[in-house]
């Protein structure tokens, strides 16, 4: 939090800060280009592979302030209070790879091991909850 | 709602040139912005490579999405069904 004596002066400057910051996030967004999905060519034994993934960029920030008469005696006048925050992630998976030789294009789609098995264990465990409850239920029942 | 709050749908493409061959990239993806955040999705769509007289399109897919999709899928199929056999609904509480 900035606090002064001088509202001008902080105005200005958190103003300044705000604009770099948005100009900053802009950027952020950038990540998701066709440059960022798709990674540079590399080529060896004559063949260029090129990895491909998906991404997912978030961003948020904002900020606030107010002012108020000074409550000190020696410095009378108003005073001025300015904050701001903000967050952001990415996130980036492969996808699939590019493979391209004599034979021509083919897409090897990569496949993610534990994201599945994480999917597949909940599941089936809910599944299996489910079931019991299920069982349970009717055995009351009769 | 603001023009810039709404998701837009985005395909691009981006070209390369590889062993004389044009290879074209295409992404496609959901943007969102707004004056202070924003999110930006984005996945590789297709793969075009372009030879002198012929052109050839191979999608991507995404297996990983497809299996989990299926997966929960799958799931809530099976509790719909079990639901069903007992003559209850989704939304009726257990006594």
């Amino acid at each position: 939090m900035t606090q002064t004596s001088d509202p001008n002066l902080s105005k200005t400057s958190v103003s300044q800060s705000i604009d770099d910051i948005v100009a900053q996030a802009g950027r952020l967004f950038d990540a998701a280009r066709p440059e960022a999905v798709f990674a540079e060519p590399v080529s060896a034994d004559g063949r260029t592979v090129i990895a491909a993934a998906e991404v997912l960029v978030g961003a948020g920030f904002g900020g606030g302030g107010g002012s108020g008469p000074s409550s000190e005696e020696a410095n009378p006048g108003e005073n001025t209070g300015l904050g701001g925050g903000g967050g952001g992630f990415t996130q980036s998976r492969p996808v699939a790879v590019i493979i391209i030789d004599s034979d021509g294009v083919r897409v090897e789609p990569v496949v993610d091991a534990t994201k599945l098995g994480l999917a597949a264990l909940t599941v089936f465990g809910s599944m299996f909850f489910f079931l019991a409850r299920m069982l349970q239920g009717s055995r009351r029942a009769g | 709602m603001n023009d810039s709050l709404r998701p837009r749908v985005i395909r691009r493409q981006t070209t390369r040139q590889i062993d004389g061959t044009e290879i074209i990239l295409e992404t496609v993806g959901v943007e969102a912005r707004a004056p202070f955040g924003g999110l930006v999705w984005s996945r590789p769509a297709a793969v075009i490579s372009r030879g002198p007289s012929t052109e050839t399109r191979h999608p991507i897919h995404d297996r990983t999405r497809r299996a989990q999709v299926a997966l929960y899928a799958i799931a809530l199929l099976f509790v719909l069904v079990g639901l069903r056999a007992r003559g209850r609904t989704l939304w009726e509480r257990t006594p």
